[in-house]
């Protein structure tokens, strides 16, 4: 169940590769992503005894969004800002694709490491177009590329450059602002991008709609994110894998959403997870990976969408008194029938699945 | 789908902001326009009122076209140099002392300025005539002295008012401190950068009517003989004409405000 649960997201990015040198052929150089390996990193402000970012070790694979989950003053935007060197370590190495960033020029690195901030910090005095191409400039791109790439983003981001590159942020909503706070961030096609809790600020519907929108971008760029926010149920969302941080950057448990919820690794993680981790896990199994029983003949049963989860399934169930659903086709389940899931599936799904983390876990190769 | 239709729905807001901000620039405009009409106004009263009185010798000596011509010219020359002084030293001071290096010096900077303007003007004026002697640059001098305090204190709040998540948002993309000043902190500061030049050009305008006691030329001088000559008309001429010149002055720094300002904030 895990592997499958873990395949669907790797397999979107794998399928998303070849697309991704298709839609973004303007620019060279088009990397996926590319591996962040921090090496004993520390970082004490001056005037100061306990460092805030204490010894940490991690590596983000390539392609993957991690998230940085801990309370705030944690140390997770500090540890974050280090990697694009806002914020200089006082010890350890950052490597990024092999490379050690800490020799790089700092401007010059950070002009390819995407950085995407909770305030937006779109520049009000520039138009959107011109907010968006600040970076592929002072890469020295020449500003008919340039204007083709902001073009392409805006597109993307689904803010039509006809209507919206010519305007200024203050006549955007801030949904509308966050995302071009993305394209600007994607603008040179960085193959690294660092966001800071960058839904943070938006309503919860609009919160949804940009996450839902940033993880559909990313099954086709595949880049390397490091993700910070200090909501868990955003991490469940966004993370390929997590790290629960603690008090100085310790990391308490990095792993997969599936495997902290099946097994939080201590009680901190516990208590990040709070209630309901059970239901939250059914929540990251899509009903497309379940095995389905064939669909009774008689009919009159709840039908759900096979794009719903296991967690959706349950709440159908609870909703019309009934232990089974039909599972079927289609955006309302209106298309064809394709079977049916009981509750006692939902029940052998979740302990099924945290036997195979059990295995899972011995030959983990993560570094915590 | 439903970004698509939000995106549809949003740009009316957009628009109705246009559409206020064009009505309320228009108004402002309006606005600026009178000035000018006004000022005209008051110097049509002035020469209709010199032309019925009756002028004794002194009188029309003194209020000859040719020499209110010299003496306006002088006046604006002094206010424009000194104005142009103060603003390259002043802009740059304000800079350096909001860079993070200097953040200790800041209220010695604004110390000195604050010192500057403290002093009374004419005193200044005067002492400083006393050591480099009279004469045209002098005047100037102390005219920056009196006149560096607002535009280096906006100077200073203008950029201390940038948002830090702008600057932050700039470090983190790749901008280098120079970049990051020249392209986001100097274009947001402008408004209150220019709010600081106009006090100052309307400051030293005013304060430009000093100049003559040190030698140096100017208004001051008709408005001073009227006084020691005991010609009221001479006073009153001279003093309405400085007058209209320092709120000409701030009219043209308020079209500057208006225009320099950058679009979008």
């Amino acid at each position: 169940m895990l592997d499958i649960a873990l395949d669907s997201k790797t397999s979107q990015n794998a399928a998303g590769v070849p697309a991704q040198s298709q839609t973004l052929a303007a620019a060279p150089a088009r990397s996926g992503g590319a591996t962040i390996q921090l090496l004993d990193v520390t970082k004490t402000y001056p005037g100061t005894v306990a460092p805030a970012v204490d010894h940490i070790t991690l590596e983000i694979p390539a392609g993957e969004i991690v998230v940085f989950v801990g309370p705030s003053g944690c140390g997770k935007t500090t540890t974050m800002k280090m990697i694009n060197r806002l914020i200089e370590p006082t010890s350890g190495k950052i490597l990024i694709g092999g490379t050690d960033v800490l020799k790089l020029d700092a401007d010059e690195h950070r002009r390819n490491v995407g950085y995407v901030i909770q305030q937006i910090g779109l520049f009000p005095h520039m138009r959107i177009a011109e907010n968006i191409g600040l970076v592929p400039r002072m890469l020295g791109w020449s500003r008919r590329k340039t204007a083709e790439r902001v073009e392409e983003l805006l597109e993307v981001v689904g803010l039509p450059p006809g209507e919206y590159a010519r305007r200024y942020p203050r006549e955007l909503s801030g949904g509308q602002q966050q995302r071009v706070g993305v394209a600007r961030a994607l603008a040179a096609d960085p193959p690294v991008m660092l966001m800071d809790e960058p839904f943070g600020a938006t309503d919860p519907i609009t919160r949804d709609r940009l996450q839902n929108e940033f993880l559909r971008l990313q099954s086709e760029m595949g880049k390397t994110i490091v993700f910070v926010t200090h909501d868990f149920d955003e991490a469940l969302k966004m993370g390929d894998r997590i790290a629960v941080l603690g008090p100085q950057s310790v990391i308490a448990q990095y792993d997969t959403p599936e495997a902290i919820l099946a097994a939080p690794a201590n009680d901190y993680v516990s208590s990040f997870i709070g209630s309901g981790g059970q239901l939250k896990r059914l929540g990251l199994m899509p009903l497309r990976d379940a095995e389905l029983r064939p669909a009774p003949a008689h009919k009159d049963l709840p039908v759900i969408t096979v794009e719903a989860t296991l967690h959706d399934a349950l709440d159908v169930m609870l909703e019309n008194g009934r232990d089974k659903v039909l599972v079927a086709e289609g955006e309302s389940g209106a298309g064809q029938v394709l079977g049916s899931i009981r509750m006692d599936d939902l029940m052998t799904a979740i302990s099924d699945e945290s036997n195979d983390d059990q295995d899972a876990k011995a030959d983990a190769s993560v570094a915590s | 789908m439903a970004a698509a239709t939000v995106a549809a729905a949003e740009p009316r807001i957009g628009i109705r902001q246009h559409a206020t901000r064009g009505s309320g620039l228009l108004r402002r405009w309006a606005g600026m326009a009178m000035r000018p009409i006004v000022l005209g106004a008051v110097l049509l009263l002035l020469y209709l009122w010199v032309h019925a009185q009756t002028l004794d010798s002194i009188e029309s000596r003194a209020l000859d076209p040719q020499q209110i011509r010299i003496a306006l010219w002088q006046h604006v020359q002094l206010s424009l140099v000194a104005t142009a002084l103060t603003i390259a030293i002043a802009v740059p001071l304000g800079v350096l002392l909001t860079r993070p290096f200097a953040r200790w010096i800041k209220p010695i900077g604004l110390g000195l300025g604050n010192f500057g303007q403290a002093i009374p003007s004419i005193g200044l004026i005067v002492l400083l005539a006393l050591w480099l002697g009279t004469g045209f640059w002098t005047a100037v001098i102390g005219l920056v002295a009196y006149a560096t305090l607002p535009i280096l204190r906006n100077t200073i709040v203008g950029l201390d008012g940038v948002d830090p998540a702008l600057k932050e948002a700039a470090r983190g993309m790749g901008m280098s401190r120079l970049a990051v000043l020249r392209r986001v902190e100097l274009p947001l500061a402008v408004p209150v950068i220019l709010a600081g030049v106009r006090t100052a050009l309307v400051l030293t305008v005013a304060t430009a009517a000093l100049a003559t006691f040190i030698d140096a030329g100017g208004l001051g001088g008709g408005l001073v003989a009227g006084i020691k000559l005991n010609r009221p008309s001479l006073s009153l001429t001279f003093g309405v004409i400085a007058g209209v010149l320092a709120l000409f002055a701030d009219w043209i720094g308020g079209i500057a405000e208006e225009v320099l300002r950058p679009r979008g904030i």
